[in-house]
């Protein structure tokens, strides 16, 4: 079975192949849970931070997966402190390399 | 106190009641269906929310954009599309515009109108109100397979929420 960090970069992986816009994903560790930031100009600016919890999918996605997705926008508010993470994510915050994927017509 | 849980389950079993009146009236009342489905979709966002242990029920009061947000969240999940028998491309090119446009026409959110729910002034100076001119609303007529899909999409995701959302 993957571990929390492989089914992390996993799902930051697929996410990347879909989300032509998707430009940057962050892992916060968490027991028992994948929890990621994705950043994605594909999505508008909303001036909230809205986590979602997804029930697990084995055998790929073995753990229940917390997604938070942020346009630039917001992430900027983010990084000049107003918008707040919630706690499980604060300092807590790993950059995954996210693969180039070239995304055709 | 109650638990943000048990409030997710008040969301969620009064977003089920109000899908229910937009199925009972379907063709009926075009505008009214298009702000029941906007008020289920509010409250789904809103459990969904409130399941996930990372938000509470004072951000969840206060939230108007978490609808369109959790849709969009879903088109990401496989296992969750599959789970409600659609595709996330499908959910995305065809439902999600019109998530958007039904939470944009929240009153709270387009205060001068048009919106779902009262009467608006135009730039002309003309009272214009949802049953009559709202843009949104007519993609609920019964000619109008759009709002007929986003039904049957939300009528899936309410029977099957607990498989979809921990």
């Amino acid at each position: 079975m993957r571990s929390i960090e492989e089914t992390a970069k996993y799902l930051a992986s697929e996410h990347a192949k879909e989300d032509g816009g998707l430009e940057a994903v962050y892992w916060a560790p968490a027991e028992d849970e994948v929890h990621l930031l994705e950043v994605s100009s594909l999505v508008p600016d909303t001036g909230e931070v809205l986590p979602f919890r997804f029930v697990s999918d084995p055998p790929d996605v073995p753990y229940p997966t917390v997604i938070i997705l942020l346009s630039p926008g917001d992430w900027r508010q983010i990084e000049n402190g107003s918008l707040e993470l919630p706690p499980s994510y604060k300092g807590n915050l790993n950059k995954l390399e996210v693969s180039p994927v070239i995304h055709g017509n | 106190m109650a638990t943000d849980r048990e409030w997710a389950n008040g969301y969620f079993q009064q977003a089920a009641a109000d899908m229910r009146a937009a199925s009972d009236l379907r063709g009926a009342a075009p505008s009214v269906v298009a702000m029941l489905v906007q008020m289920a979709l509010e409250k789904f966002g809103k459990a969904a929310l409130l399941r996930s242990g990372q938000f509470g029920i004072n951000s969840a009061r206060g939230s108007r954009r978490g609808a369109s947000k959790m849709v969009r969240v879903l088109t990401r999940n496989h296992g969750a599309c599959r789970r409600l028998g659609y595709s996330g491309r499908s959910i995305e090119d065809d439902l999600l515009p019109l998530i958007y446009d039904l939470e944009r026409s929240h009153p709270v959110l387009n205060r001068d109108g048009p919106h779902l729910e009262y009467p608006w002034e135009t730039p002309a100076g003309q009272i214009e109100w949802p049953a009559q001119h709202l843009a949104v609303g007519r993609r609920f007529r019964p000619e109008n397979t759009q709002g007929i899909r986003l039904i049957k999409f939300l009528q899936q995701l309410c029977d099957r929420f607990d498989r979809v959302f921990l």
